[in-house]
This record gives structure tokens, C-alpha cells and sequence, in this order.
């Protein structure tokens, strides 16, 4: 537990539990949103559920917690079937988007909430008549102290009074955090928990939920339409798209080697460059009539998309290009700089590298060069092609600029 | 600089005024007009009652006296006066709590529904939109003590037959069921629009939280999400209820032996039968002042308590 803030280190971890997901379906009417949707996060496992906004995410989180149920297919915790059981029995704990804390209930009442709910018979929790029976005194005392102890965790002590609408937005998404882990749970979900706090809120408090859950050590499904906040905390990525899952794996695996062109396209920023090239009866992708790669054993013929990341793309004199271009505008960002070019066709591209890197570049005709290894070559329905051999020791060598 | 800031204190102060000045005018001429129409429309006719609550003013008579609080003590002292005071608190108390918590359970019950939504929330809302003095025969046939379907009924049962609006016991409460058809659909429609403007995701976090009864979702999350709802119709359907008029002149005419003489009827009677102008203005500034009493209590005092922001 070193490394981990103070307060973070006083919780006591829980047993957590492992998720399984298995061929999951919903449609509404016509429209399908989960298309078969097996997956599987280990006990103790950070995963990011990213895609688009529309592309099913939040209704996947929804049906893991059991406050939406799937048409087909299976969804066990902890080796227990519940695909059919409601949220309020299955003991999942969920951070949900707007945060929804109980506007009527000060931060200390909304965290009692889920320990008032399950500690106490519904006799107990009574108005006034409840105080009175047997046991109620001690769990209440108990459930007090729980409380007192998330909220010095998440520093919220000094809120407990307050109710949600005299908070800052900062301050409700730890009272919302705190609501979901004062209960230990052993499935932690969280549905774009940080998509209304501003950037700067936005960077500390992702680095505090990963402490928060080395912390707890429970399993942890985080839906996001935010690749960076994915691949900055995620242990492995699960990328949806139009209800269907496309690739899992670890952030440098969805990023290095996407397995469909849906993932190269959302991961990344600025998005990934596609030029769309055909292949020639020697296996080399022709764009422009110039081969820009080969080795594929793709068909002649075949329309393949070559995808670029902006990063290898290097900006460089005419002659020794593979492609020509021409530079629109360089955009300064700090640390980086973009440069805004466009292909013979007219296909806006993006090049990405340090800022002196740019200096002193005018608007006009340029040569784009790239390392054939960084290539990521799909073919016309999506999926990845890889090169038969190392074709990067061939193009390499023109590339150098 | 210094020049500069010397300077400064000997500027005319002429000009910032003048530029008030215009200002004013501005509002002024903004203002005005509402202002002139509110008075003439809505406090002249307020302060014309008081005034005339304080003299012995009779429709026809020649003069006209001061006689101060006179009309208010005669009023306060009043048998008649008394007992329709008396008549409407007991018809607002029956009236409000029950249209009110039937107009919630309606809403509910149309608001869990998935079938004929339409159709529920229409058919309750009939009642608000048709003509009571019109549905009063209506009702006049129904609790007919002889005829009446209502004591049909009651009769095919077994259960002895019930004078509903002939008998001074049984009068008020008919006047309130009758009452209570009114005002509920109305309710409901409110509630409606109350339990539609709840967050949906906080039933969601309730669910999460182990919220597993209706009756555990409603005491977390509807019930305090309907404040201020509630407190507005509670509000508007004790106004509603203190002005019961229609169907006392309609089917009673506040009798058997001033049994169902109510506020309005008994203001209608002093100032347009016997021409009492003085004594029903008075009960008039009473009428308005116990109303005003009572939402100046809901909203100081309840508003507190229902928002939450």
C-alpha cells in the first residue's frame, strides 16, 4: 500500500468479485444496443469501458448493476448467475453520471443511505417508532462511525452537513464516490463519474480514483467516452462500438495494436490518419500510384485503409517522401505541436510532434515519411491486416528523411 | 498624474445627475403603466371593500355612515356568520386531505401504468373542465333520496338508504364528496406534472442503494421530490375549497337549518339578497384575510422545508 495517500491507506480492502459477461443482447424495438457481449474482468481488475456516446456503454453498466436486464445472454458476479436478480440485491455499488445524490439529505445522510438500507429491517428504519426497537441505537452508532470514516477517506469530513446544493461540483462527485464505497463493495461501477467536473478537477480526481481502488482492491468497471481517461487508468480496455465489443486489452495493446479500425479511429488523440490504398498483384498497398506498403496477401485489387498515427508521421523535404502533401498550418499546443496538412486528393491528415520540430515551417508543398512498422493497414471491412514478413527494413530506408 | 487627479474634483458634478435623472424618467414611463392598471384592477377594489366595510352602506339607501369596526363586531358576533365559518373549515378539512392524497394516488397509479394513460388522465381531468352548476343536477339526481341511483344501490346491498343532501347531518359531507369529485382530477394532473419533473437517475441510485420496496422508493425519493408540489397544491386546493359556492346555491341554498351555510353563500346572501353592503364587505376583508393568513403560512413557512436548492 505504499505510495497511496494517508487516508486511502485506512480502508480496509474486501473480497472482490469477479464479473463475467456472457453473450449479453438488448435491443429496444428495432434498434439492437448490445450485440452479444461477452466479457470478463478478474477480481481486483480496472476496466474501462470506452466508445462513443450512443455505443451502448452506459446500458452495459446499467445491466451489470441490474437496473436494466439483457434479452439474452448471461451476467454472473462472483460465479453466481444474477442476470435476472435487481440492483438493490445484487450489492454492486455504481457511481452514477449526474451523481444523484438525494437533494434533501445532507452528504452525512446520503452516505448513511445504502448502510441504513441494508443494516437496518424495514421496521427499524420507521420514522420515530424505528429509534426505539431493539438494535437500532447500536447499528445506527455504527453506520454513524462508517460514515465519519469514508468521509475523512475521500476529505470530506468537513461537508457531512452540508446538503448537495450548497457543494461545488467537485464536492458532490467525492459525496457520490464516498455514497458507493462506504459500503465496501465488491463491484465497483462508475458511469463517466468525472464528465462534469472541469479539466484541471478532472486530472487529480482520476488519479485518485485509481488510488481509491488499489485501495479498496475492488473490481472495478469505469464507462467513459474519454480514450485518455481509459488508457491514463484503466488495467485493460474494452472498446464498444454500436453495441458491439470490439477489442480488450491492456491501454498499450488498444493504442500499439487495434484490432479493428473502429478502435485505431477512437484511441488517440488527434485521431489516427486513414488513406485508403489499393493493393497490387505484388502485395504492396498503392496509394497515388506509389507503394506506401507491402507484404499483404490481400487480393489485387483489394481496397485496404492504411492508418497512420500522428506521431510517426514526419513532415520532410519533397524528394525523399513517400507521399506528397501540402502543409495548411502548424497549431502550437505547448508540448506538442500539430501540423495541419493535406494529401494530393485533398484528404485533410494531422502530423504531431514537438514544437521545434515545426519551426519555421510555411504553408505550402511537403513530403510525408513514416517508419512501415508503424502502419496500420485494415482492409475494407475493418478488420487489421498484417504484413506476411517484415516489410519495415524495405520502406524504412526511403523514409528516412 | 498628479495634475490629472487635482483636476478631477472640479469637474461638473452636473452631468452624472442629469443622467439619473433620465434614468428615472425611464422607469417611470416602464413602470407606470402596469403600475396604474394594478392599482385601478387589483388594490383599488381591495381598498373599496375595506372602505366600505367600514359603514353601514345598504344598496338603495340614501346615506351612507362611518361606524367603524362596527360591521366587524356584528359580523365576529353573528350566529349565522359563525356557523358558516364553522361549515367551511370542516368542508376545507375534509375537502383538501381528501382530493389531495386521492389525486396522488391516481397520479401514481397512472404514472406506474403503461397501458391507457391518456385515457385515465382525461377521464379524472372531466370533472375540472366541466360546468359544476351544470354536473350539480347531476348530482342532485344521484343522491335523490328517493330515486337516486346512489341509494339504489345502496339498497340492492342491504344497507339503509341515506337522505345525502336533505338531512342536516349528512348535508356537508355530500357537498364534500361532490367537492372532492371536483378537485381531484385537477390534483392530479399537478402530481402528474410533479412526478414527471423528478430526476429518473435518482430512482436508479435508490435501487442501487437497496431501496428494494415502492413504499422504500417513494419515502427516499418521490415523496421529498414532490414538495414543493405538494405544497402548492395543497395551497391551491384550500383556496379552492374555501370558495365552495357553486354547488351550496345550486342544491342547498345552505340549509336543511343552515347546515351547509358556507363563507361565500352566507357573503352572497348579506350583500346581494339583503343588500347589506357594509356587513358583507366586512365578511368579505375576513374571508380574504383568513385566506391570505393561510398562504402567507404555506409559503414562508412550508417553503422552507420542500426546496432543496
Amino acid at each position: 500500500m505504499s505510495g497511496l495517500p494517508e487516508s486511502f491507506a485506512a480502508i480496509e480492502g474486501v473480497e472482490p468479485a469477479r464479473l463475467e459477461l456472457d453473450g449479453v443482447s438488448k435491443s429496444y424495438g428495432e434498434t439492437t444496443v448490445l450485440d452479444r457481449v461477452s466479457l470478463t474482468v478478474a477480481r481486483g481488475e480496472f476496466v474501462a469501458l470506452v466508445g462513443p456516446s450512443g455505443c451502448g456503454k452506459s446500458t452495459l453498466l446499467k445491466m451489470v448493476a441490474g437496473l436494466e436486464f439483457p434479452d439474452a445472454g448471461h451476467v454472473r458476479i462472483a460465479g453466481t448467475d444474477v442476470t435476472d436478480v435487481r440492483a438493490a440485491d445484487r450489492d454492486v455499488a455504481m457511481v452514477l453520471q449526474s451523481y444523484a445524490l438525494y437533494p434533501h439529505l445532507t452528504a452525512r445522510q446520503n452516505l448513511a443511505l445504502p448502510l441504513v438500507m441494508r443494516r437496518l429491517t424495514g421496521r427499524q428504519r420507521l420514522p420515530f417508532v424505528g429509534r426505539f426497537l431493539p438494535g437500532t441505537r447500536a447499528q445506527l452508532a455504527a453506520i454513524g462511525a462508517d460514515v465519519e470514516k469514508a468521509g475523512r477517506a475521500l476529505k470530506i469530513d468537513h461537508l457531512l452537513d452540508r446538503k448537495p446544493a450548497a457543494m461545488s461540483g467537485g464536492q458532490r462527485q467525492r459525496v457520490a464516490l464516498g455514497r458507493a464505497m462506504v459500503r465496501d463493495p465488491r463491484l465497483f461501477l462508475m458511469d463517466e463519474p468525472l464528465s462534469n467536473l472541469d479539466a484541471s478537477l478532472r486530472v487529480h480526481t482520476r488519479a485518485e480514483i485509481v488510488d481509491l481502488h488499489k485501495a479498496l482492491g475492488a473490481t472495478t468497471v469505469y464507462v467513459t467516452h474519454d480514450q485518455e481517461e481509459a488508457l491514463g487508468m484503466a488495467d485493460r480496455v474494452a472498446i464498444l462500438h454500436r453495441g458491439r465489443l470490439l477489442q480488450v486489452a491492456s491501454p498499450e495493446i488498444v493504442y500499439r495494436d487495434p484490432s479493428r479500425i473502429e478502435v485505431a479511429s477512437f484511441i488517440g488523440s488527434p485521431s489516427i490518419g486513414l488513406i485508403e490504398a489499393v493493393i497490387d498483384d505484388r502485395g504492396r498497398a498503392i496509394v497515388f500510384d506509389r507503394p506506401i506498403a507491402e507484404g499483404f496477401a490481400a487480393q489485387a485489387g483489394a481496397t485496404v485503409r492504411v492508418g497512420i498515427r500522428p506521431e510517426h508521421l514526419r513532415i520532410g523535404g519533397h524528394d525523399d517522401a513517400i507521399l506528397p502533401a501540402r502543409l495548411d498550418r502548424t497549431e502550437f499546443l505547448g508540448a506538442d505541436a500539430l501540423a495541419h496538412l493535406r494529401l494530393p486528393d485533398g484528404a485533410p491528415i494531422v502530423a504531431k510532434a514537438t514544437p521545434e520540430i515545426y519551426r519555421g515551417f510555411v504553408p505550402g508543398p511537403v513530403g510525408l515519411a513514416w517508419n512501415a512498422a508503424d502502419l496500420l493497414v485494415f482492409d475494407a471491412a475493418g478488420d487489421r491486416l498484417r504484413p506476411r514478413f517484415d516489410a519495415a527494413t524495405v520502406t524504412a530506408e526511403r523514409a528516412h528523411v | 498624474m498628479s495634475d490629472h487627479a487635482l483636476a478631477l474634483p472640479a469637474l461638473p458634478a452636473v452631468a452624472p445627475r442629469r443622467r439619473v435623472d433620465h434614468d428615472d424618467r425611464a422607469a417611470l414611463s416602464l413602470v407606470g403603466p402596469i403600475a396604474v392598471l394594478m392599482l385601478l384592477l387589483l388594490l383599488a377594489p381591495t381598498a373599496a371593500m375595506i372602505a366600505l366595510s367600514l359603514t353601514d352602506a345598504e344598496l338603495g339607501a340614501s346615506t351612507i355612515t362611518f361606524v367603524g369596526l362596527d360591521a366587524y363586531r356584528d359580523v365576529l358576533g353573528d350566529r349565522t356568520f359563525l356557523i358558516s365559518a364553522k361549515n367551511t373549515a370542516l368542508y376545507v378539512a375534509i375537502v383538501t386531505p381528501a382530493s389531495v392524497g386521492l389525486g396522488l394516488g391516481f397520479a401514481l397509479l397512472i404514472e406506474a401504468g403503461t397501458e391507457l394513460r391518456g385515457f385515465f388522465r382525461s377521464a379524472y381531468f372531466l370533472p375540472v373542465v366541466s360546468l359544476i352548476t351544470a354536473m350539480a343536477t347531476v348530482w342532485q339526481y344521484l343522491m335523490h333520496p328517493a330515486i337516486g341511483p346512489i341509494n339504489l344501490l345502496l339498497h340492492v346491498v342491504g344497507l339503509p338508504s341515506i337522505n345525502w343532501l336533505g338531512s342536516s347531518d349528512n348535508v356537508l359531507g355530500s357537498l364534500a364528496l361532490i367537492g372532492i369529485w371536483q378537485q381531484t382530477g385537477f390534483d392530479m394532473v399537478l402530481f402528474l406534472a410533479g412526478l414527471g419533473a423528478i430526476d429518473r437517475t435518482l430512482y436508479d441510485a435508490a435501487e442501487i442503494d437497496g431501496a428494494r420496496s415502492a413504499v422504500d422508493r417513494f419515502r427516499l425519493v418521490t415523496w421529498p421530490m414532490l414538495g414543493p408540489t405538494l405544497l402548492f397544491v395543497v395551497t391551491i386546493t384550500m383556496i379552492n375549497a374555501v370558495k365552495v359556492f357553486e354547488t351550496v346555491m345550486t342544491l342547498t341554498q345552505g340549509g336543511p337549518a343552515k347546515a351547509s351555510e358556507v363563507l361565500l353563500w352566507t357573503i352572497y346572501q348579506e350583500g346581494f339578497v339583503f343588500l347589506h353592503l357594509g356587513t358583507a364587505s366586512a365578511m368579505a376583508v375576513i374571508f380574504v384575510a383568513v385566506l391570505l393568513v393561510l398562504i402567507v403560512f404555506q409559503t414562508r413557512v412550508m417553503d422552507r422545508r420542500v426546496h432543496y436548492g
